[in-house]
């Protein structure tokens, strides 16, 4: 298992800096190797919206992006069959492509839509916090392209950290929270 | 994005059988099977900067075993504060793409027909030079007959600047009368320069029409949303990207820009807000600005642009009295009539409140000098005046005004253009009025493209000469002017991989093909080559080179000295030496020496007026055909408000038919949206292609081009792309 214990991923979502230009979907495909073929079901991360809302010229539009939360209290890691998702040492959840049977339980146990069939992969796929690049030091892919710096990501552990001082400062919250999920993805109000 | 998967379970679920049978595009990672050698996956970095749009990125290039994998953005590169766009991203594919031009072509069917034969380099010269030297033989000789059509902003542009000057043509076209030319104009005349706003320190911007969240300018773009902090101001008729972020969005009437700039010095001068220490120590002609924006309430304004007076009166006073606030100036300009008086207006708005060489302002440029590329003149005794000289105020004879010039060739006006020698423009997509462009592609002799791609306009070319993709290629330094100014370089990530050269190469082949007076040939005239400029641009600038190879960047440490005007050190470019409100210059010429609000035409019952602007995802009409991208967006839609839709009994995703006022017709999906005003219809750039090589947009919706009527002004020449009505109808 790869990652080091006394880790504590996790990432800070400012969608107020948000504008949608989707450098974060491109990112992480290329980053990952990702092969869409323009299937639109096919993407690790991800940009909500309920579009434009409310009757002209009273509008407002908001943005949301998102991805897999690496909870720490995991229901895709709970039911998988043939342990296929597992965790690494400093939280995050991983795939053993090979292990996987496709039978997509985890994609209905997962309370934030972040799993998909790959058929590029054979098996089921989900973000990786870029595993391969936070161990060298780098920062995921979706964090370093993005335009205007939307996320902030690091280590929990190191009160030093960016994430540790905003999550010490600013106002926040994790999406459905009911679900028990503890989530690493923090959003800023 | 908002896609659920788990809606896609049932039929993936049910798919599963067949997922071996599901081939992967491997393209991306063909090389190593190609190679015969087993992968080392290391991963390498080469710097280098990106060609995907004007702000060229500076990147480090991700590549494994000689093929590209991504494009990762150089944190140190702060023009563009460490941030690589959904386009920049999705360039990386561009070497890869099966369908971009792999080897020279010659046409063998008829023009836009898609027939072709694959030939050698000379072959095709040959081809381009016996044509051209046969309408130039019947010309009389005179070499004015051939047009040179080039993008802004490529590196090796100086050479194709070169080529036709030695060559001896002095019809020049290229980007900025698509674009930007009021702007730069309106500006000039006012400050001497076209400033940019330090939008970093600037805490109170007014963006007019600049759509910053969907069209990206570095730093702005990343200065203005990345700190929400920041009042923005809104003015737009599309509720756009940047109208979702925007503290206030005003749906304003379409050309009335100007009198919202004009209510808002009503109210500032009136009040006595401006800036007097500016405006008596710095500028000129403010007594007649005064007495001129009496007249201009913002009780009348608010008749014209349909933004209450009240509203007007707090943005005024609030821009008045926020230090560092700015009146942001755009690039893309050309939008309706005066457009260079509006932008004047807006540049003095800017200017009575002293917004201009202070933190938050607009800033002049600066740049780092480069060495000058330098080469021998050709002279020629046939040379005629450019064709549309007389029509244009202040004509740049390296731009060209596109669509003057274009009447004029099509008239033959005073003489006959027999020849257009295009440098990477798509101008078939992208000056309006596809219909004339193609018209007078019909009476020319001989086309040539070069490109990367199949654009529209090398799909309609007789020899297309394939340059090699941007990442393939070894460009000369660029200096990038800016309020943080950089020197940028382009080095090749993996060999070219198919028969391409790179821009120098190619005009330098294609000049040997073509004498001078004397009987020398004009490749003669280049001299050394493209790495051998590299180093003599950076001469002046011990281990600059070596900064440019290593990082894809260098900068001396130089930035815009702010302050630098108001304390005299550098002197203002205007007749005057100060910042002009009243023009002796404009007055001189028989122009508006103040900028004078004439009505907008009222749009009739039933018509729209058509908008155009951007997306995120695309670079004007190169980007739709992009895989990665073009899956945001398979096709566009035309923008049609709720209520206007009603009435009109359209629905979203009905088909309709839309009309111009000059035979322009095109068929596109109905978009219903809250987010446009009653009275205006827009569609996206980039889809509806001709070219059969742009597979992903051809035939898909509409152009742009195929809708805008032909409309420019006449001070700086720029095209009006907001002049066209059209009507709709459900098919």
């Amino acid at each position: 298992m790869a990652g080091a214990k006394n880790k504590h991923w996790a990432m800070v979502i400012d969608s107020a800096k948000c504008i949608d230009c989707k450098a974060c979907d491109v990112a992480c495909k290329r980053e990952n190797g990702i092969e869409a073929n323009g299937r639109r079901e096919v993407y690790r991360n991800w940009i909500t919206s309920k579009g434009v809302e409310g009757t002209y010229p009273n509008l407002k539009q908001r943005f949301e992006p998102s991805q897999c939360h690496h909870c720490a209290n995991t229901p895709c890691y709970k039911v998988c069959p043939t342990s296929a998702t597992y965790k690494n040492d400093d939280g995050l959840i991983m795939m053993d492509y090979k292990r996987c049977i496709v039978c997509s339980t985890c994609i209905a146990a997962c309370p934030y839509d972040a799993r998909y069939v790959s058929k590029q992969k054979k098996a089921i796929d989900k973000c990786t916090f870029c595993a391969h690049r936070i161990y060298t030091g780098k920062l995921p892919a979706c964090v370093d392209t993005c335009p205007t710096k939307v996320r902030v990501f690091g280590d929990l552990n190191d009160p030093e950290s960016e994430v540790s001082k905003i999550l010490a400062s600013r106002h926040y919250f994790v999406i459905k929270p009911e679900a028990g999920t503890k989530p690493n993805l923090y959003y800023l109000t | 994005m908002s896609i659920s998967r788990r809606n896609f379970l049932k039929g993936s679920v049910a798919g599963i059988g067949c997922l071996g049978l599901v081939p992967v595009a491997g393209m991306r990672f063909a090389g190593w099977a190609e190679a015969g050698k087993q992968p080392s996956g290391v991963l390498n970095y080469v710097a280098s900067s990106c060609a995907i749009c004007t702000n060229k990125c500076v990147f480090r290039g991700q590549v494994v075993d000689g093929v590209i994998r991504r494009l990762e953005p150089e944190p140190e590169f702060t023009k563009a504060r460490g941030m690589m766009c959904a386009r920049g991203n999705a360039g990386a594919a561009t070497p890869y793409d099966p369908d971009r031009v792999k080897y020279p072509l010659i046409r063998t069917g008829k023009r836009g027909e898609g027939k072709w034969k694959k030939a050698t380099w000379d072959e095709a010269y040959a081809y381009i030079a016996e044509k051209t030297n046969k309408v130039v033989a019947e010309e009389g000789g005179h070499r004015s007959c051939i047009g040179f059509v080039s993008s802004e902003g490529t590196y090796h542009e100086h050479y194709w600047n070169q080529f036709r000057e030695i060559f001896g043509s002095p019809n020049s076209l290229r980007h900025p009368t698509l674009c930007l030319s009021s702007n730069i104009r309106g500006n000039m005349s006012v400050f001497g320069t076209y400033p940019w706003a330090d939008v970093k320190n600037s805490p109170y911007i007014i963006l007019a029409g600049a759509d910053r969240a969907e069209s990206f300018f570095t730093p702005d773009t990343m200065d203005m949303f990345g700190d929400p902090r920041k009042t923005i101001i809104c003015l737009d008729p599309r509720f756009t990207r940047t109208a979702a972020k925007a503290t206030r969005w005003y749906p304003i009437k379409p050309g009335t820009d100007m009198a919202f700039a004009l209510a808002m010095m009503h109210v500032i001068i009136g009040e006595n807000r401006y800036d007097k220490e500016f405006v008596s120590n710095h500028c000129v002609g403010f007594d007649e600005l005064a007495q001129h924006v009496r007249q201009y309430t913002p009780r009348w304004a608010e008749q014209e642009t349909e933004i209450p007076a009240a509203e007007i009166e707090k943005i005024a006073r609030d821009f008045a009295s926020t230090p560092g606030a700015v009146y942001y100036p755009g690039r893309r300009s050309g939008w309706q009539g005066e457009d260079v008086q509006m932008r004047r207006a807006v540049a003095m708005v800017n200017a009575i409140c002293g917004s201009f060489d202070r933190p938050g302002g607009l800033i002049p440029n600066a740049s780092i000098p480069l060495r000058n590329y330098f080469y021998e003149p050709a002279w020629y005794d046939l040379t005629r005046p450019r064709l549309e000289a007389d029509d244009v105020t202040f004509l740049n004879p390296r731009d060209g005004s596109w669509i003057a010039w274009r009447e004029r060739a099509l008239r033959a006006d005073p003489y006959a253009i027999r020849g257009l020698f295009i440098y990477k423009q798509n101008v078939v997509d992208s000056v309006p009025d596809r219909s004339k462009t193609l018209e007078l592609f019909d009476k020319l002799d001989i086309i040539v493209s070069i490109d990367t791609y199949m654009s529209d306009t090398a799909w309609h070319a007789d020899v297309v000469l394939p340059e090699s993709n941007y990442l393939e290629r070894f460009d000369p330094p660029y200096s990038l002017a800016g309020i943080v100014p950089y020197v940028v370089i382009r080095q090749p990530l993996i060999k070219p991989l198919y028969d391409t050269k790179p821009g120098f190469d190619i005009i330098k082949g294609l000049a040997g093909y073509f004498a001078d007076e004397d009987g020398d040939f004009l490749n003669e005239y280049f001299e050394g080559d493209v790495e051998s400029h590299a180093s003599n641009f950076m001469a002046d600038y011990p281990g600059g080179l070596e900064m440019l190879k290593e990082k894809g960047f260098f900068t001396d440490g130089r930035k815009a000295e702010i302050g630098a005007y108001r304390s005299g050190k550098s002197a203002i470019n205007t007749p005057s030496g100060k910042v002009e409100f009243y023009s002796e210059d404009f007055a001189g010429r028989g122009l508006d020496p103040l900028p004078t609000y004439k009505p907008v035409e009222e749009i009739p019952e039933n018509r729209f007026r058509f908008l155009v602007g951007r997306h995120a995802i695309h670079t004007h009409s190169m980007t739709a055909a992009f895989p990665e991208l073009n899956w945001h967006m398979p096709e566009n839609s035309v923008w049609i408000n709720t209520r206007s839709a009603k009435k009109l009994g359209i629905k979203s995703g009905d088909t309709v038919q839309m009309k111009n006022r000059t035979g322009g017709e095109v068929k596109i999906k109905a978009r219903v949206t809250e987010a446009i005003r009653p009275d205006c219809v827009f569609y996206a750039h980039g889809y509806g292609s001709l070219s059969k090589a742009k597979r992903l947009v051809h035939g898909k919706g509409a152009a742009q081009a195929a809708i805008l009527e032909s409309h420019f002004e006449s001070i700086s020449g720029n095209a009006l792309m907001h002049e066209t009505i059209v009507e709709i109808r459900r098919v």
